[in-house]
C-alpha cells in the first residue's frame, strides 16, 4: 500500500507534464505567428474580426502562462480549470466547424503544422479537456474540501 | 488578529484572475512590437463573403465571376456565369466588361474557402478597375453544388 | 493514503486519456529542410519553381500518399513514393505565373502514409515584380454624360526608367487620346475624351511601354459608355 503513493504521484506528474508541455509547445508555435493564428481563427467564422485579432494575440500567451503554471505547480488549481474552460471553447468551436462541412486548419499547433484532422482534433481536444479537470480534481487545495 | 484565509474557490478565481492578466501584459507587447503581429482593422480585409441565402434576397442584377480553371468551367459552372481568373487575366477580362453592367452586383466564386483564387480575383477587379458591388460566394462552387444537386 | 477504487479507476482513466493525444508527439518523421520558400521573379519568366527537400529521419519507410497543390496553377511532383529510413527525397513545384502580378503564395499538402488524417502545409510565397503601374484601367461615361476627359496615370515601379511610351495606332474612332508627361522618365498622363455618349461604347486603347533597359509592357485601358 505504501508503494501505491509513489505511483500515483508519478502517474500525477506525467499527466502534468503531458499536459502542460503539449500545451506549451501549441502556445509556442501560435506565438511565433500571430497573423497566421489568426487567419485559422477567421476561417471558423465565428468571431467578429476584431476579436479574431485579439484573441489570436492573446490567447496563445494565457495557453502558455497556464501551462507554465501546471508545470511549477504555482496556482496550479486556477491554470488547469482555465486549461479545461480552454478545451471547452475549443471543442465547441471544432465541432461547429465539423458540423458546417469547413475545410479548414484546426490551428491547434501552428498554422503550417499538421493537424488538419478535425474529427481527430476534436477528440484531443475533449481529452485535454477531461485530464485537466482530473488533475484539477487531485489538486491539494480541491481534493482536500 | 489574522485575516481568515481565503476560501479556496475565492483562492481560485483570484489565481484565476491573476493569470488573465498576467497574459494580457505580453499579448499587448505583441500586438505592437511582435514582426508578424496582424494589421488591426475593425472589418476582415478583403472583398465581404456572402452566401447564396443572402444572394437570392437581392433585386440588383447580379454578374456571377468563375474564377476556376478553364477546364472546371468547361465542365460545369453557375448559369450566365463569366470565366475570369489570373491564368489568362488580360484574354478573358474584355468579355467580363462587354457584359457588365455598372448597376449589377459582381459575384466571385472559385472552387470552395480552401480556394483563394476568387478573393485574388475580386481584389483585382476592385484595385484595377475600380469597381465597387463585389462579393466572394462564402464556400464557393461548393455551395453552389449543395443547393443546387 | 490507501489506493481506493475511485482513486485507481481516476489514475487510470488518466492514462486512457492522455494515450487519446500520445499521437500528436508522434509527427511525421520526414524532416523538412524548409516550409516555406521565398522567390521574386523576373519579367522574361513565365513559371516559377522551388524544390522542397526531406529526409526519411525515422526508423520506417515513409509513403507519401498524397501532395496536392492549393491552386490548379501549381504542380507538386515526386520522383517516388517510397523513402526508406535515412533517404532523401525532394518535392518539386511548378507555379505557373499566368497574368498574376504582386504578391502571390501558394501551399502544397502532403500526406504520409504514417498519419492518414493529418497534413504537412509547404508555402511557395512568389513576389511577381509589377513593372508598370497604371490606374485606372477602366474609364467610365455614362449615356447622356457631357463630354468630359478622364485621365488615366502610367508610371513605372520601382527605380526604372520609361524611355519611351506610345499609343498603339489606330486609335478607335469613338475617342480623342493624348499622351502627356506629368514627370518624364517616370510619369505619364493618359487623357481620354469621347467623341459621343449617345450610346454604348465599349473599346480599348493599349499603349507601349519601353525601359531604359530595352524591356517593353503593354498596357491596356478599358474606355465604356454603358
Amino acid at each position: 500500500m505504501a508503494a501505491i503513493q509513489p505511483m500515483k504521484t508519478i502517474a500525477l506528474w506525467i499527466c502534468r507534464l503531458l499536459l502542460g508541455g503539449t500545451f506549451a509547445y501549441a502556445a509556442v508555435q501560435k506565438i511565433a505567428e500571430p497573423t497566421a493564428f489568426a487567419t485559422d481563427i477567421e476561417h471558423f467564422r465565428l468571431l467578429p474580426h476584431p476579436l479574431t485579432l485579439a484573441l489570436a494575440l492573446y490567447l496563445p500567451w494565457l495557453e502558455l502562462f497556464c501551462s507554465a503554471a501546471v508545470l511549477a505547480r504555482k496556482y496550479e488549481p486556477s491554470a488547469l480549470l482555465l486549461i479545461a474552460l480552454m478545451c471547452g471553447v475549443f471543442f465547441i468551436a471544432l465541432t461547429s466547424a465539423w458540423c458546417r462541412d469547413l475545410d479548414i486548419n484546426c490551428g491547434c499547433f501552428g498554422h503550417s503544422n499538421a493537424t488538419s484532422a478535425l474529427p481527430w482534433a476534436i477528440a484531443r481536444s475533449l481529452a485535454l479537456g477531461l485530464l485537466a479537470l482530473l488533475l484539477f480534481k487531485q489538486s491539494p487545495s480541491v481534493s482536500s474540501q | 488578529m489574522t485575516a481568515a484565509p481565503a476560501s479556496p474557490t475565492r483562492q481560485i478565481l483570484r489565481d484565476s484572475a491573476r493569470l488573465l492578466f498576467l497574459a494580457l501584459i505580453p499579448a499587448i507587447l505583441a500586438g505592437w512590437l511582435h514582426p508578424k503581429h496582424p494589421v488591426w482593422s475593425w472589418s476582415k480585409p478583403g472583398v465581404t463573403e456572402v452566401n447564396l441565402s443572402e444572394i437570392t434576397r437581392w433585386s440588383a442584377p447580379l454578374s456571377w465571376i468563375d474564377a476556376r480553371s478553364s477546364a472546371a468551367f468547361q465542365k460545369e459552372h453557375v448559369p450566365g456565369a463569366i470565366l475570369l481568373n489570373e491564368d489568362q487575366w488580360e484574354q478573358q477580362l474584355p468579355h467580363f466588361l462587354e457584359v457588365w453592367q455598372p448597376n449589377a452586383k459582381i459575384i466571385v466564386y472559385c472552387d470552395s474557402a480552401a480556394c483563394d483564387a476568387s478573393q485574388a480575383v475580386a481584389l483585382r477587379l476592385q484595385r484595377e478597375l475600380n469597381l465597387s458591388s463585389i462579393y466572394v460566394l462564402q464556400e464557393g462552387w461548393a455551395s453552389w453544388l449543395q443547393s443546387n444537386p | 493514503m490507501p489506493l481506493t477504487a475511485p482513486t485507481f479507476f481516476r489514475s487510470l482513466a488518466a492514462f486512457i486519456l492522455t494515450a487519446l493525444f500520445l499521437p500528436t508527439f508522434c509527427f511525421g518523421t520526414l524532416t523538412w529542410t524548409t516550409q516555406r520558400i521565398e522567390l521574386t521573379t523576373k519579367p522574361s519568366e513565365k513559371v516559377a519553381t522551388g524544390n522542397f527537400h526531406f529526409v526519411n529521419s525515422g526508423s520506417e519507410t515513409v509513403t507519401i500518399t498524397s501532395v496536392q497543390a492549393s491552386c490548379g496553377c501549381t504542380t507538386a511532383t515526386l520522383e517516388k513514393h517510397r523513402y526508406a529510413p535515412g533517404e532523401a527525397g525532394e518535392i518539386k513545384t511548378v507555379f505557373t505565373l499566368g497574368d498574376r502580378v504582386g504578391e502571390q503564395e501558394k501551399s502544397i499538402s502532403v500526406v504520409t502514409d504514417e498519419s492518414p488524417t493529418a497534413r504537412t502545409t509547404l508555402l511557395l510565397h512568389v513576389t511577381i515584380p509589377e513593372l508598370l503601374l497604371y490606374a485606372p484601367r477602366l474609364l467610365i461615361w455614362n449615356i447622356g454624360d457631357a463630354l468630359g476627359e478622364k485621365t488615366t496615370v502610367i508610371s513605372a515601379n520601382s527605380n526604372r526608367q520609361i524611355a519611351t511610351i506610345t499609343l498603339t495606332l489606330p486609335l478607335p474612332k469613338e475617342v480623342t487620346a493624348l499622351l502627356e508627361p506629368v514627370e518624364a522618365g517616370m510619369k505619364y498622363k493618359l487623357i481620354v475624351r469621347p467623341v459621343s455618349t449617345t450610346q454604348v461604347m465599349n473599346v480599348s486603347l493599349e499603349c507601349v511601354v519601353t525601359f531604359a533597359d530595352a524591356t517593353s509592357q503593354h498596357c491596356k485601358i478599358y474606355l465604356l459608355v454603358r
